[in-house]
């Protein structure tokens, strides 16, 4: 009988990839008729340092435009409070990085000079004096203080603003050094100025100038500057001629478009068109058709995953009989079958299956339909509760709304009603934020670097425990990774961390996720993403070169 | 002037009425402003909440929220956006030229393909062309804006390559590659406006064409064609101007659609993603203009019904 209703769901994606396939199949004739678009097999394509792929057709080439379709309308640039997407990747552009991630996870100067420790408690930020603004201002000691006070400040809605509350003391010993000392120790400090608040550095006296309105007239130090912004819409960057490393040819572009064009499918149309010269898409299939259709498609080293976030403090799933009960109605393989077509991977454990540090030892519940049944009646005869109810929250379009009725029938099986409830992404995070939901469906980027991830997901108090778990066990293990002299002892902490929530049944993971950019064919250089970033839409723009 | 006066009140009832209604309807819907700024950072401390709920003037009475927003109205300001500072106005002003060339291409499409239409087949009636043109009204009144949106950008677009897929032109860059960027949007809130101009113009000439003086006309040798040319169109036309006038609420409603599908940074996209980011300012601002927009067409719809038609002109 079990096998029977997976078959059913399991028949129905057959047929719905077949119509798919032939629908794409179709489009690909036609496009792939074109000359003067890319093959589907692209040349040019390597591996890149982060894991992901990269592009390369001979040597970089200096000027030209590239427009991007973005995911996310960019409304503001002020990174003392900006935050989203397609945001993070126009004001990396405009303010650079002070550090940038590395392949094994670490920090490594960016505009900075260095930045270092010798405790883990007082860290060393050295500045570059070459580096200006565009407005022609250093950027210095008071630049860094002022915006990291910034992000800090009562009110803030940075992301970083709960890490800035955690430095007890800024100093400038000198107009280019900045020394930081924090509450407690954290051998990952640095890791903070490679992407979001911290490590984007605007110009205090432009952000004075313009006041209130310095979301929609930015100034920075990296490798483009604003020409014109149309918040919501479009925002134009051209090229910093005063940039750091302009003397290593970069940024290589004279021009950026980003262009807002939130539905993914007119993405992918919009560089099959030549509207576009690229954007990103958030699951494989898509990478896939796009490629049919005769885009160039890099796929992307994302260690995100689909998770069913349970809200550990619910009145239900505080029972871990119910977590787990969950956790084991659910058929992982013919989720991915169905909405997939099979394409992500199944998980077994917390973390991708290609994330360096994916828990192979951790017994997370997996699909078991019989013990998923019998916690249920343990639990129905112990508490007498006999209607178990629970809403799924997930956001309209994408994959999510696909696999809500999905999981609504698997746990049905089991006896546990569901409603689904759709709302948009902003009341979403909102209600995930305050605990106003039982279990929802999300992407979660669980970055290479790991811990500091772990550590924002399920720390006791931390703003983004949006599952509300409060485990003292978890907790010890994370201060002692925070208090390790090295990188080396800090990881080795991840394998209990994850046996810990493992144990706990913390959340339910799902698919592996997948995330890839569709190029149209006048890019010819493309960088390998940044899986140290917690947002798909992060590259670095200033490597990306056209044909002339 | 008793009638410009009497316009004049209508719009003043209806714009306080809409002012009142939008205010209290974005407020119903679920989420609040603090919140969704908060959520930004990804927490959602009582605090932060508290603070930004202050910042925005949210914890006011909301009979006081109220009169503050009016007497800034009044006073010409419409506030700023709660998600970039930026007035208000200057993100309207930034879209609305996308979303009025597309309002005005659809309408002058929708007109160009629904009237001679129709007037052909209302000498065909229930002939085979007439029973055709049935079928595809009924199908273009069938099809959402948005699947007419889609496929037309995946045909014209990726698999002919004729038509942009993607974004807009400004008219400054070019007339022709302005209207270019417009035509598939165009096409696919045109769908439903042609449909029902072909339908209503069909049956208000056909009601024309039974009356007496018609009658008279063909008695005394009057041609078909000079029959519904010269006595038949003109008394026919008071329907289609009063459905063109309820439809650009239709075409503004559409467009919201169109313009996020087809990458168009217009008032759609912008109405949408203030609703998103519960952007109270930006959202009440543009449903008022939507009411003004409105109230003004179908005043001048009546100005139209009043130059063509004389009995509309004694009783005004």
């Amino acid at each position: 009988m079990v096998r029977l209703r997976r078959f059913s769901y399991v028949g129905a994606l057959a047929a719905a990839a077949l119509a798919l396939s032939g629908c794409s199949g179709q489009a690909a004739g036609g496009a792939a008729n074109s000359s003067d678009r890319p093959a589907a097999v692209a040349e040019g394509v390597s591996a890149g340092q982060f894991g992901g792929q990269q592009l390369a057709l001979g040597d970089p080439v200096q000027g030209g435009k590239l427009t991007w379709g973005v995911i996310m309308p960019v409304q503001a640039l002020d990174p003392a409070g900006s935050m989203g997407d397609s945001i993070l990747l126009a004001m990396a552009s405009i303010y650079g990085t002070l550090m940038k991630s590395m392949p094994d996870g670490s920090a490594a100067p960016n505009l900075a000079e260095s930045f270092e420790t010798k405790d883990n408690l007082v860290w060393t930020l050295k500045l570059d004096p070459k580096v200006k603004f565009t407005d022609g201002t250093p950027l210095n000691a008071e630049a860094v203080i002022t915006h990291v006070k910034n992000v800090a400040k009562e009110g803030s809605t940075s992301t970083d603003a709960a890490e800035a509350r955690r430095i007890t003391d800024m100093k400038a010993p000198d107009d280019y050094t900045v020394e930081f000392t924090l509450e407690a120790p954290n051998n990952q400090f640095d890791l903070r100025f490679t992407d979001g608040s911290m490590g984007m550095i605007p110009s205090p006296t432009a952000k004075e100038k313009a006041g209130a309105d310095f979301a929609t007239h930015p100034v920075g130090a990296g490798p483009f500057k604003v020409k014109s912004f149309a918040p919501g819409s479009e925002v134009v960057l051209v090229k910093n001629e005063d940039y750091k490393f302009a003397s290593e040819g970069l940024p290589h572009l004279d021009q950026v478009t980003l262009r807002t064009v939130s539905e993914q499918t007119s993405r992918v149309d919009g560089v099959l068109a030549g509207d576009l010269d690229g954007g990103t898409v958030a699951s494989l299939p898509a990478l896939d058709e796009a490629r049919n259709g005769g885009a160039r498609g890099l796929e992307e080293p994302v260690y995100s995953a689909y998770y069913l976030l349970l809200n550990n403090q619910s009145k239900l799933l505080s029972d871990i009989r119910l977590r787990t009960a969950v956790s084991e109605a659910i058929d992982r393989e013919a989720i991915n079958q169905v909405v997939y077509q099979g394409m992500h991977k199944p998980l077994t454990g917390l973390l991708a299956p290609s994330h360096p540090y994916a828990d192979k030892d951790s017994k997370w519940p997996s699909y078991n339909l019989e013990h998923a049944k019998e916690l249920i009646d343990e639990y129905r005869k112990d508490t007498g509760t006999q209607d178990i109810s629970l809403s799924v929250t997930t956001v309209p379009g994408g994959e999510s709304a696909q696999v809500a009725p999905l999981i609504q029938q698997m746990l049905g099986q089991i006896g546990i009603k569901v409603n689904v409830e759709t709302v948009d992404q902003t009341s979403a995070v909102g209600k995930f934020a305050s605990g106003k939901y039982d279990t929802a469906l999300v992407t979660r980027s669980i970055q290479s670097e790991t811990t500091t991830a772990l550590r924002q997901y399920f720390n006791t108090g931390s703003s983004r425990n949006w599952s509300h778990v409060e485990l003292p066990e978890f907790d010890k293990v994370i201060q002692k990774a925070a208090a390790a002299t090295s990188s080396e002892d800090r990881l080795a902490q991840v394998p209990e961390m994850l046996k810990v929530l493992a144990d706990n049944v913390v959340t339910v993971p799902i698919v592996s996720a997948g995330a890839g950019r569709v190029l149209g064919p006048n890019v010819a250089g493309f960088p390998d993403g940044d899986p140290n970033s917690t947002t798909i839409e992060r590259f670095d723009l200033s490597q990306v070169w056209v044909k002339q | 002037m008793k009638f410009f006066l009497s316009k004049l009140t209508h719009l003043i009832v209806v714009f306080f009425g809409i002012s009142v209604l939008t205010f209290l309807l974005i407020r119903a819907l679920p989420g609040d402003p603090a919140l969704a700024l908060a959520a930004q950072s990804g927490a959602a401390d009582p605090q932060l909440i508290a603070e930004i709920r202050s910042d925005l003037g949210l914890d006011l009475p909301l009979w006081q929220q109220y009169a503050t927003w009016m007497l800034n109205i009044l006073q010409g300001n419409f506030g700023e956006s709660y998600r970039n500072n930026q007035p208000v106005v200057t993100g309207i002003l930034n879209s609305l030229p996308v979303t009025a060339h597309l309002v005005f291409m659809a309408q002058v499409v929708s007109l160009a393909i629904a009237v001679p239409v129709a007037l052909y087949v209302v000498p065909r009636r229930d002939g085979w062309l007439d029973r055709t043109v049935a079928v595809i009204v009924f199908a273009l009144q069938a099809i959402p804006n948005y699947v007419l949106a889609m496929v037309g950008i995946s045909i014209f677009a990726v698999a002919l390559g004729w038509l942009p897929a993607v974004g807009y032109t400004p008219l400054s860059q070019g007339v022709w590659d302005s209207t270019a960027s417009l035509i598939l949007p165009t096409i696919a809130v045109s769908g439903l406006l042609v449909a029902v101009y072909i339908r209503v113009l069909r049956e208000s000439t056909i009601e024309t064409l039974r009356m007496d003086y018609i009658l008279v006309g063909r008695s005394l040798g009057y041609s078909r064609r000079q029959l519904l040319w010269n006595f038949a169109l003109k008394p026919s036309l008071p329907p289609l101007v009063t459905v063109v006038g309820l439809h650009v609420g239709v075409l503004l409603g559409g467009a919201v659609v169109v313009e996020v599908i087809s990458g168009l940074p217009g008032i759609g996209t912008l109405l949408l993603n203030a609703i998103n980011n519960r952007d109270y300012t930006t959202v009440q601002a543009l449903v008022l203009l939507f009411a003004v927009v409105f109230v003004v067409v179908n005043f001048i719809t009546d100005l139209i019904h009043m130059a063509i038609d004389p009995r509309v002109r004694e009783t005004s």
